[in-house]
């Protein structure tokens, strides 16, 4: 299983702070989660995700590879202060 | 006095408190121009009047309070003003801006702005309103904190006080209105030093803009954008400045044990999300501010003003303290004392890491928080330790050791964002006018991570956005408007989608454009444009003033003022020696497996000196001075 921790809207469009899913791929994660929750993927996909503290930018993006107890957090896209 | 520009009184007054003299100070046309008002303007009247190095301290110094074109004519998110001095803390420049009512009352009393001078020989308040300014005992409120003294003095209008910090000469010690503070660079002192405990202003004139209609149209299509804007219109008002901890975690900003880590690992204790769904009554915001980030929570069965980022970074993650609810308390009662929280938490975690050291062994401790309610009121009082820590971190670690642990530049302490993760804000922090300010450096962090995700580690192209962005920021503040406003510059599609391919895109070639970025801040003349919906302030001040503004001018206004600022800092003293950072953020790496995890600011340092214009030893050269109009 995957831990997902959930920040800013994401927890707000979750209600929870953490959720556990299955995928072997954020793609797979985030469709899971959509799935299970009834959202949109591709409303899922603007957030900012980090798989285990790096950003999917700097891995293989939506085909960044899973395994169990791997660690993803959503972020809100933006943030100010 | 008169001016011919619109929304300007053209009135400038200054009070002599040694001799109770009220007398106009000219300010010209053409400084109105060149320098519009807030902070510029306030500049240029210390530039005149202070050439050499002066005790803060004495009657020497001077405070310039000064509002701007945008305020009290309706443009949103313009409330702001600026209280502007020689810092105690740092012997430099400072001005320090606010959103509390104390401006757009002073505005509507008929006054763009007011320079105090002198020593009050008793304890004095001043009133100011349309009628004029009547000197009054403060005798009775003296010691008061800044809430009950707000309540306690009887005449009309908006408030702007110290408390004990400030009649005690905290070397950062703030002014406060309503809730709102002056915060950083020790304004209070300065205003206790003068016997001064406060100014009460009330006003019920506006003055007239030049095009109205227009002014109208451009405000509406500002508080629109604003309101829609994925930072302005929905995560600020959502979760406030505080919705910066979880970013700055997850990207290694998050200053944690006085700046050894980015990283904090019970950072959601303290998050903005924490905050909204455990602690938040409701959201607030400053008098024409249609983005209200402000938090409004409880503190002892009262509703009061919640803190910023910086607070809860700073005594939060940076003592090691998870308790949100203690740091809700020691916001607002270093508010109530008087007290800047981002110097005063900078200064107790150099505290709290000395003693671990044994530099200096104080009884504070990371991770130990109840003796911090008690050392905050030891510090507004000068007891005990508390005399030691009002000096702040820089004359602490001189006399204790432990300088490269001390996080100020030029005696100013940092704001909660740990450089070594965005090294663009650590060149920012170094060669700020005021010291090591997040904003008056450029904010560049908001490149590197906190609004799009440019590469944090590398030194290319920064120096150029460090200057253009602190030369926007000048000109928004000399303006009128939040900071905040300028979060429209960046476009939604960018920040609403980080993982798009043109946000990818835009995030691995920003860095390239820092050359054309430079030949824009050269030659002004090539931005002689409007960006409606990015940069609403050019239309906005052309439709109030009647003055001729263009993106290009706009700008150049900020560097003006922003070369003006460094010239009186040369007067007193400053050269390259200032413009230095702690050693542990320029030789320590932040994360042992990242050799690029330091700030290289000697590559950063020189780049930007070449930018701006300046010499090799940060001294603005005079074909600049003649390029931007200032007489040396």
């Amino acid at each position: 299983m995957i831990k997902v921790l959930l920040y800013g809207e994401a927890r707000l469009i979750f209600n929870v702070k953490e959720i556990e899913e299955k995928g072997s791929t954020v793609k797979e994660l985030l469709s899971n989660l959509a799935l299970r929750y009834d959202k949109k993927y591709k409303d899922l996909k603007k957030f900012l995700i980090y798989v285990n503290d790096v950003n999917i930018t700097a891995l293989r993006m939506f085909r960044t590879k899973l395994n169990d107890g791997d660690v993803i957090m959503m972020l809100s896209p933006s943030s100010g202060g | 006095m008169a001016t011919k520009y619109k929304s300007y009184w053209g009135k400038v007054v200054k009070v002599n408190l040694t001799t109770k003299e009220v007398t106009d100070y000219e300010i010209s046309d053409k400084d109105r121009l060149l320098y519009l008002g807030g902070k510029c303007i306030a500049a240029k009247i210390i530039y005149d009047n202070i050439k050499s190095k002066i005790d803060p301290l004495s009657e020497e110094n001077m405070i310039v309070i000064s509002t701007s074109p945008l305020n009290a004519v309706g443009a949103p998110c313009s409330s702001r003003f600026n209280t502007s001095t020689i810092s105690p803390l740092t012997g430099y420049y400072t001005s320090s801006n606010c959103g509390g009512n104390f401006g757009l009352s002073l505005k509507r009393a008929g006054i763009d702005a007011l320079i105090i001078t002198g020593k009050a020989k008793d304890k004095t308040y001043l009133v100011i309103t349309n009628n004029g300014i009547e000197f009054k005992d403060a005798t009775p409120y003296w010691g008061m904190k800044t809430q009950e003294v707000q309540e306690a003095i009887p005449d009309k209008g908006a408030k702007f006080v110290i408390g004990p910090a400030g009649e005690n000469l905290v070397r950062y010690a703030c002014v406060i209105s309503g809730e709102r503070a002056s915060g950083r660079g020790g304004v209070g002192a300065v205003f206790g030093s003068k016997n001064l405990k406060g100014l009460v202003a009330f006003g019920m004139k506006s003055p007239e803009v030049y095009n109205p209609k227009k002014f109208h149209k451009n405000n509406i299509l500002w508080t629109k954008r604003l309101r829609t804007h994925p930072t302005t219109g929905k995560i600020l008002p959502e979760l406030g400045t505080a919705s910066l901890v979880t970013p700055m975690h997850a990207k290694n900003l998050l200053a944690t044990n006085n700046y050894r880590t980015g990283k904090f690992e019970h950072f959601d204790d303290v998050s903005g999300e924490t905050l909204r769904d455990e602690y938040l009554v409701r959201n607030d915001g400053c008098t024409t501010c249609p983005i209200r980030c402000a938090r409004v929570v409880t503190v002892d069965g009262k509703s009061v003003k919640g803190p910023e980022v910086e607070t809860i970074g700073l005594f939060g993650p940076n003592i090691r303290n998870n308790n949100m609810q203690a740091i809700l308390d020691w916001n607002y009662y270093m508010d109530d004392l008087g007290l800047d929280t981002i110097s005063c938490g900078n200064t107790i975690s150099w505290a709290m890491e000395a003693n671990e050291k044994g530099f200096w062994k104080n009884g504070l401790e990371f991770g130990k928080i109840d003796n911090i309610t008690q050392t905050l009121d030891d510090i507004a009082h000068r007891k005990g330790i508390g005399n030691e820590l009002a000096e702040g971190s820089k004359r602490l670690s001189e006399k204790y050791g432990g300088k490269e642990f001390a996080m100020n530049v030029k005696g100013m302490e940092l704001a909660a964002y740990e450089p070594r993760g965005a090294v663009g804000q650590g060149l920012g922090y170094a060669v700020a006018n005021r010291g090591g300010c997040h904003l008056n450096g450029g904010y560049l962090v908001v490149l590197e991570g906190l609004g799009l995700s440019v590469n944090p580690y590398t030194p290319k192209g920064k120096a150029a956005f460090c200057v253009m962005f602190q030369d926007l920021m000048e000109a928004c503040s000399a303006g009128g408007n939040c900071l905040f406003t300028t979060y429209a510059f960046f476009p939604s599609i960018l920040i609403a989608k980080p993982n798009s391919w043109i946000t990818r895109t835009v995030n691995k070639v920003f860095t390239s454009f820092g050359g054309i970025v430079t030949v824009l801040l050269k030659n002004p003349r090539i931005a002689a444009i409007h960006l409606p919906h990015m940069l609403p302030h050019t239309k906005a001040l052309k439709y109030a003033t009647g003055m001729y503004m263009d993106l290009g001018k706009f700008l150049q206004i900020g560097e003006r003022g922003y070369n003006l600022e460094r010239l009186i800092d040369v007067n007193l003293g400053v050269s390259k020696k200032d413009d230095e950072l702690p050693l542990r953020l320029t030789t320590e790496l932040q994360i042992a497996t990242n050799k690029d995890s330091k700030v290289p600011l000697d590559v950063l340092r020189a780049k930007y000196y070449k930018v701006r214009g300046w010499d090799e030893n940060g001294i603005p050269t005079d074909k600049l001075l003649k390029k931007l109009k200032i007489e040396k």
